[in-house]
């Protein structure tokens, strides 16, 4: 859990490449070698970039965002009001759950927001219930998706 | 029906997506030619693994193929819900002229609980600063006409990850 990260060091290539890597990962037998073609580098220089930025932390990884709703499964947008005091413990608990997927805590009333997935809508109802039991915490929001207007999580680094 | 949006369908998997999605779970690995190791962990073909992953991502099973970047070890580290009050006859309208904007990664509408909670519509707005964040919300509710709205910022982030298979 951390308030704000330090910022990992980048050249101009290395925000290159990973604008590359975001938006356009090559899926050929060699991708560190055809990334290299349009960079400029050999591929062992992509790769040594690449593994420097994992291992600074700038990259989670690299495969398949999935789309749950075309493998099946329910979820849903919790708002949660914890006492400042239990903030930490709480966030620690439900961040136990694989269900749970985002968690951060924000500048409002309802301070605790989190998302969970489940295999289906009766499962998240149950994990819905095992989360207000276990936390104690009455003060909750379910708030599910209604309609999906929009969701393409890609930044520019360049 | 529930009031989400299931209106996909849900994709038919064979044994071959499924294995290539679950070892796929954790990311590629850095070598000259991942696709082949994962190929060698299932039992097929590298040839096979390019060609389904390709067809997940036609069928939209898989939305993006790429790194998955921790925007705030980058500088990008304001996050802004911003929560907007619309007239439900006008969510649709205002969310598709939210979600023009570069700057939205997500926009929703959600459930909302009279009394309780009244904001309908949903967008993340990630930005260098909080001062970037409230000019977008600015700029967006100069283009929708709607003043009713919330800037929630992200003050710590607990937990981020992406969706897994749950439960296979």
């Amino acid at each position: 859990m951390e308030s704000l990260p330090r910022a990992v060091k980048m050249d101009k290539t290395d925000r290159k490449l990973l604008q590359i890597m975001q938006d356009a990962f090559p899926l050929v037998s060699k991708p560190w070698l055809e990334i290299g073609r349009k960079l400029k580098l050999k591929e062992g220089e992509v790769l040594s970039r690449v593994k420097r930025l994992f291992k600074e932390g700038a990259i989670r990884k690299v495969g398949p965002t999935l789309d749950y709703r075309k493998i099946g499964g329910a979820s849903t947008l919790i708002a949660m009001k914890v006492p400042p005091k239990r903030i930490e413990e709480v966030a620690r608990a439900i961040n136990r759950l694989e269900e749970v997927t985002h968690n951060y805590q924000r500048d409002h009333e309802y301070n605790l927001w989190f998302t969970l997935t489940a295999r289906d809508e009766k499962s998240l109802q149950s994990l819905i219930e095992i989360i207000k039991r276990s936390t104690g915490i009455k003060n909750i929001l379910n708030l599910p998706t209604i309609r999906l207007f929009k969701l393409d999580v890609r930044f520019n680094f360049e | 029906m529930s009031g989400c949006e299931k209106l996909a369908r849900i994709a038919k998997l064979d044994e071959n997506d499924k294995a290539i999605l679950k070892t796929l779970q954790s990311g590629i690995s850095l070598v000259s030619q991942p696709f082949a190791e994962i190929a060698k962990k299932i039992g097929v073909d590298e040839k096979e693994v390019l060609l389904h992953i390709q067809q997940l991502l036609d069928k939209g099973v898989i939305r993006r193929f790429g790194a998955s970047i921790r925007h705030r070890k980058v500088g990008i580290t304001a996050n802004a819900m911003i929560v907007w009050k619309v007239p439900q006859v006008r969510v649709e309208e205002v969310g598709r002229k939210i979600a023009e904007f570069k700057e939205v990664t997500h926009c929703y509408e959600r459930r909302i609980i009279p009394g309780r909670w009244e904001y309908n519509v949903f967008s993340m707005v990630h930005g260098r600063s909080k001062k970037m964040c409230k000019e977008v919300a600015k700029k967006i509710s100069e283009s929708t006409g709607i003043n009713d709205y919330v800037l929630i910022f992200s003050e710590r982030e607990f937990k981020k990850t992406g969706v897994g298979i749950i439960g296979s």
